[in-house]
């Protein structure tokens, strides 16, 4: 039984996207990440969702000749994409290759793979057009790819006559040949893996980018099809997938500096292995590379993001429900909620106002209406209400920068307004189901990954796992921001902490398991002697609800060493006792330059 | 191929006098990891080899004692890293060749997936292939919280994922001409199954779920069911099929369709995320379908707090391994 | 005892090689093969005059010998066996050597390292697998060229948990080839009777006039002798150059461009290797008579060749050091041209 969907904020891998359909629905963010369209070597790190595919698949030639109205020979670049799905190159057999040839071997994977994706996607792009550059095809074949192919060892027969094969079955033929010198070497690893000799000889061919990739891809460029004197972009999506052999190759790749004929963009979910090479050196930003990290670029204080967000949800809301109305009505926000906040403001302002000092009374309202609002909610919880974080805005400060954090919950809201209105046009999303579906959401983001085990930690006397540790870390910094938030400090929206020393390596290995969840992102900032700069920790704000922190301005931080927090990995409680005295007596949050509600950090 | 023998109460288990030269079990935080060991009689077995997962040695010393105590003189223990399938592959192979069985039973109940699909792989080799091979398995029957409570609706077995991997020896074939298929056969772990489809981006998803009657029971049929519908509306365009927790066959002849229907254009990837049994048709379809891969989600934590109660009754499989 | 010698010695000791297979005799078998087929062929290619004007130096098993010979003289030392490689290392430097100008036979001078994959296939592949043959290419391909061929390649391999260490082969093959240039490499008889074409004289005075090219490991230094008769010190001799023209050459002048690249290559060959390896030093010495009397007509010439005082660079400063990296538009990324371009809005900046 086949379940099919027609809700507009339903997350599409952007490949399964038509070129027609990309074109609508794509925002155009290179403004923000000029580098990646740029010759040379790029790496784009962020979070899964954060946009990475869609860039890739945006600059793919379809798109690319159906946005200039040009021929592929025409375009500035050829963009071939080559996707890294989580086991489709690297998987568990490989592992047998730490003391055997290991690099060897993961650069032939990694070198028919990537060739077998170029000529796969070339065609899949073209497909019966590329019969029109056959000759051009037949004497590439030829000259270059039988060569390199026999060059490599490989005995399983290729036919050298190709005059009766049009291009595009030529591509296929190539694609085949390609992909049966990388299964030749799977199948050997898989016996290795299992029989655990060794010394079984592998006699199949070898690859690498000198012999194999380069040739190819410059031999390739030849045909008339594709721009001349440009180079080739290849794609390489999720190389975070690779193993460390397949990441030190790849970085090798980008040590050649081949950027004349090939240029590599590179995406990896923050989760990329290493950036040395096969040769033990180092690959270093700007001279080898570009590099972009979406996060830091969508959090900072001129951020596009917000904009961004409201461009995709409008050409959305427009394909698919044919819907002309901006973001905010389709997301409506609380309104009761908004006018008791706007209530205690005009109080605030009021009680604050200090004719020389002008701005005084106006940051009061910022800093402490939506505060004072949830505090008191919270003093009268038995009435059973909530803060509500329905609205278009706080539903793009929640999903912090990340343009799937937005839409994954969207679209669930959407399916319930479905399912509780069958039959009826969805023209908003009350904030009711906003709430609920948010909230859930948030919960879901911590707890679907975590969960507190042991209910009290401190009766039995054993180890807590490092997920447990894990868990408590983000725990305890969630409830310590409530707590501030509800308290009398003058600085009550801190949503970071910041350490006066190094972590050590246990505190150190779980924050980085924290970033690579998204539950924290990782900053610097200068510190309070000005003598240097400071390791900070930015909760994700995507936890707001699950916390009950105000999603929207931010801008405090907490100072602490690293021997309090590390308390937090085993108990909420003591960790809480140790923070509580800053807090009462108001002193340790510190205030911003800039109090500017967008804005999030120090940097 | 694995076959179905036949399924005893514990009792009669123990009264069954048919000899095993080697008998291999893991020890456990559940204490339906005893169920077999205690039911054996020592008399069948020649030598006992108990298996420990390193990372939750602590949370599994007590049963682990209780087996070495039970198993006595014929005990030997090993222990290995879950998240490390070579590891967990090499130290088998090293104890299974030490004790050159030529029959071998195994308690499969408290292994992980992963485990049982690269015991399976393991005697498929040419050092072991003429070795009898059998499997039993004892279901459970309820699942309570920490509080003791029956509160089914916060019954959580499994959280998040920390790795997903292939699982050795089953790589299967990939090639860049097709797109790809994932099957998952959901079970309690709803988010597990989720992290797993959105990391995969398959170009097509099929979802397994357990009719009532394919259940062990109507309570963890009903927690399934609800599991299976709440990821269902996460997860957007899907095809569901159903399968079985109760018979091999019916599983792998579900599998088997879809796979048919798909190979041609599409690299298939299973991943088993339901009981033990429905792992086993996996593996038999993995046999029949080398170019199938097999993954699995390694997970972060166990509610090592939440207890199974054993079924009182043991399943029998023979694996023809050859 | 040579290194060949040496890798002989495990024939019967097969625990020290993967799978314990009969490496020494799967590389006997592939010498007879190189001796008998390639090497001989080699030699005869060099002669056949199809590379313009050139002729080159002999490349044949002679040569091959002289490479394992100062090879083996490099790791040698007294009273200890073969410095640090192992057996499998032996092998695959040993390979490497028989192999490195065999591709003059396909390919000729140009990318002669690149054809000398096909040799490799003669190994059985049960025993020598391809990864092994991988290894020996590409160890045999950094012998020449002037791109960091040996940086190129990774510290080491595993085969079958066996180390290789392939810079460090790399770097030996690379600078006994350099020292395997005597006078027995030329070809005195053709030079004497003025058959050696006029573009090829000069490098067989050369060789000729080598009479010693050899690695001192006590002192670190390896030391070159030369002897010139009046004949070859008057000559002037037409060296070819890279645009295809000639230049009027003497050969002390070109001993001393050809000393100062021995020289170079030594420091190259420093940075693979451990310390106890190293050359810190090339000693030259030339002498000047004639092989008839023996009586000097001139000087003896001696210097030494080795970095002095404070490390000096060809370029001048760090914009000739890194080209392009410190370049943007045409235009050097100094104070002034950041300052000038900075852009408006920040948040662009990485």
């Amino acid at each position: 039984m086949e379940i099919k969907s027609n809700n507009p904020f339903e997350i599409k891998t952007p490949e399964t996207n038509s070129a027609e359909d990309i074109l609508e629905l794509f925002v155009d963010v290179f403004p923000d990440f000029w580098q990646v369209k740029e010759t040379g070597h790029t790496f784009l790190n962020g979070p899964r969702g954060s946009g990475k595919s869609m860039m890739f698949r945006y600059m793919m030639p379809d798109c690319q000749m159906l946005k200039t109205g040009s021929k592929a020979c025409d375009l500035d670049y050829f963009a071939v994409y080559v996707g890294i799905k989580q086991t489709n190159i690297n998987n568990t057999d490989l592992e047998r290759l730490s003391n055997h040839a290991t690099l060897i071997i993961n650069e032939h994977l990694l070198s028919t793979f990537v060739i077998a994706n170029v000529l796969g996607s070339i065609r899949q792009t073209f497909n019966d057009d590329l019969n029109d550059y056959t000759e051009e095809i037949r004497r590439f074949y030829r000259d270059t790819f039988v060569e390199v192919v026999v060059q490599s060892g490989y005995e399983g027969g290729i036919e050298k006559d190709c005059d009766g094969c049009e291009g595009n079955n030529l591509f296929l033929r190539m694609i085949n040949v390609v992909e049966s010198m990388e299964k030749e070497c799977k199948k050997y690893c898989n016996r290795l893996a299992l029989n655990r000799d060794l010394a079984t000889p592998y006699t199949g061919a070898l690859t690498d980018f000198v012999d194999f990739v380069s040739p190819i891809i410059t031999g390739l460029k030849q045909i008339s099809l594709f721009p001349q004197g440009k180079p080739f972009y290849i794609l390489i999506d999720d190389a975070g997938y690779l193993n460390l052999a397949q990441t030190k190759v790849l970085n090798t790749w980008v040590s050649y500096r081949s950027t004349k004929d090939i240029c590599l963009k590179i995406s990896a979910q923050l989760d990329y292995k290493t950036h040395l090479t096969a040769n033990d050196k180092r690959i270093e930003a700007p001279h080898d590379y570009s590099e972009i990290n979406i996060s830091t670029v969508y959090s900072s204080k001129t951020s596009d993001y917000n904009d961004r967000i409201k461009e995709i949800v409008r050409k959305r809301l427009e394909k698919y429900l044919n819907l002309k109305i901006e973001p905010e009505m389709f997301f409506p926000q609380d309104e009761e909620q908004e006018a008791a906040i706007n209530a205690i403001a005009k109080k605030l302002a009021e009680d604050n106002y200090d004719p020389e000092r002008p701005y005084a009374s106006g940051d009061a309202a910022r800093r402490y209406a939506r505060p004072d609002f949830i505090k008191d909610l919270q003093k009268n919880h038995k009435s059973g209400a909530t803060y509500s974080y329905a609205g278009f805005d706080q539903l793009v400060a929640i999903s912090s920068g990340i343009i799937r954090y937005f839409l994954a919950p969207a679209q669930e809201m959407f399916s319930v307004m479905v399912a509780k209105n069958p039959n009826t046009e969805i023209r908003e999303i009350t904030p009711g189901v906003q709430d609920e579906v948010i909230k859930r959401y948030s919960d879901n983001f911590l707890q679907g990954q975590f969960d507190v085990i042991r209910k009290d930690q401190g009766v039995k006397n054993f180890t807590l796992e490092k997920a447990d540790k894990l868990y408590n870390l983000v725990d305890s910094l969630g409830e310590l921001f409530h707590v501030i938030l509800v308290s009398n400090a003058s600085e009550r929206r801190v949503f970071s902490v910041a350490l006066t020393d190094s972590p050590d390596e246990e505190l150190y290995e779980i924050l980085d398991k924290c970033e690579h969840y998204g539950y924290i992102h990782k900053r610097t900032i200068g510190n309070k002697e000005g003598t240097g700069r400071n390791r900070m920790y930015v909760l994700s704000r995507v936890l707001s609800p699950h916390f009950k922190l105000d999603p929207m301005s931010f801008a405090g931080y907490k100072f602490m060493d690293s021997a309090t927090l590390k308390i937090a990995l085993t108990s909420k409680k003591k960790f809480l006792q140790a923070m509580s005295k800053g807090i009462a007596q108001d002193t340790p949050a510190q205030p911003t330059l800039f109090d500017n509600p967008d804005f999030e950090s120090n940097d | 191929m694995i076959k179905h023998r036949e399924t005893k109460t514990l009792n009669e288990f123990r009264s069954c006098d048919r000899h095993y030269d080697l008998f291999i079990c893991s020890a456990s935080f559940e204490d339906r990891c005893l169920a077999v060991a205690s039911s054996i009689d020592l008399r069948m077995i020649e030598t006992a080899v108990v298996c420990r997962y390193s990372g939750y040695a602590e949370l599994s010393e007590d049963n682990n004692t209780k087996l070495l105590e039970t198993l006595a003189e014929k005990a030997k223990g090993i222990s290995f890293d879950k998240d490390a399938p070579l590891s967990i592959y090499d130290t088998l192979y090293d104890a299974i060749s030490e004790c050159q069985p030529k029959s071998v039973i195994i308690d499969i109940s408290t292994f992980t997936r992963e485990t049982i699909l690269i015991i399976l792989m393991l005697f498929k080799q040419e050092a072991f292939k003429d070795i009898e091979v059998t499997l039993c398995y004892v279901p459970a029957d309820r699942y309570s919280d920490c509080n003791g409570e029956n509160n089914t609706n916060d019954i959580w077995l499994s959280k998040g994922v920390n790795a997903i991997r292939t699982i050795l020896g089953y790589a299967g074939s990939y090639t860049s001409l097709k797109k790809t298929l994932l099957i998952v056969l959901v079970g309690f772990e709803k988010e597990r199954a989720e992290f797993l489809i959105n990391s995969f981006e398959a170009d097509k998803l099929y979802l397994g779920c357990v009719p009532p009657k394919e259940s062990h029971n109507e309570e963890l049929s009903r927690i399934n069911k609800a599991n299976f519908d709440r990821l269902v509306s996460l997860v957007g365009e899907c095809n569901v099929f159903e399968f079985s927790c109760r018979y091999l066959q019916q599983t792998h002849d579900s599998l088997r369709e879809i796979i048919e229907a798909n190979k041609e254009d599409y690299n298939i990837i299973i991943s088993p995320m339901n009981n033990k049994l429905s792992t086993l048709a996996v593996a038999n379809v993995a046999f029949e379908y080398p170019d199938v891969q097999v993954c699995y989600a390694s997970t972060n934590q166990y509610n090592t707090e939440a207890y199974s109660s054993p079924a009182d009754k043991v399943i029998l499989f023979d694996f023809n391994n050859r | 005892m040579t290194l060949e010698d040496y890798f002989y010695s495990f024939e019967d000791k097969l625990d020290y090689f993967p799978g314990r297979h009969n490496y020494v005799s799967a590389y006997k078998t592939f010498k007879d093969f190189m001796d008998r087929e390639v090497h001989k062929e080699t030699k005869a290619m060099t002669l056949v005059i199809d590379e313009g004007d050139i002729y080159l130096n002999d490349h044949s098993a002679d040569h091959i010998r002289m490479v394992i010979e100062k090879v083996s003289r490099i790791l040698w030392h007294e009273d200890e066996q073969i410095l640090d490689l192992n057996p499998l290392e032996c092998f695959i430097l040993l390979s490497a050597i028989q192999i490195h100008d065999a591709g003059h036979v396909i390919g000729g001078r140009e990318h002669h390292e690149y054809n000398a994959k096909e040799f490799l296939k003669r190994y059985d592949s049960y025993v020598v697998g391809s990864p092994e043959k991988k290894i020996i290419y590409e160890v045999a391909r950094a012998h020449s060229g002037k791109d960091d061929p040996i940086g190129k390649l990774p510290q080491s391999e595993d085969i079958s948990n066996f180390r290789v260490r392939m810079r460090l082969l790399a770097a030996l093959l690379r600078l006994g080839d350099e020292m395997a240039d005597e006078a027995s490499r030329a070809s005195a008889f053709l030079f004497e009777q003025n058959k050696i074409v006029k573009g090829s004289r000069l490098f067989h005075a050369f060789s000729m006039s080598l009479n010693s090219f050899l690695p001192h490991v006590d002192t670190q230094e390896i030391g070159m002798r030369f002897n010139l008769n009046k004949s070859r010190c008057s000559e002037v001799f037409k060296k070819p150059t890279k645009d295809g023209g000639e230049v009027d050459t003497y050969l002390l002048d070109e001993i001393y461009e050809r000393t100062f690249k021995t020289f170079r290559e030594c420091l190259y060959y420093n940075r693979f290797v451990s310390d106890k390896l190293r050359f810190n030093s090339v000693s030259v010495t030339i002498e000047f008579y004639d092989d008839d009397n023996f009586i000097p007509f001139f000087d003896t010439i001696g210097y030494r060749l080795q970095e002095k005082g404070y490390p000096r660079l060809k370029e001048e400063n760090v914009y000739a050091l890194c080209g392009k990296d410190l370049e943007k538009d045409g235009a050097k990324l100094d104070g002034e041209f950041v300052k000038n371009n900075m852009r408006a809005d920040g948040n662009q900046e990485q």
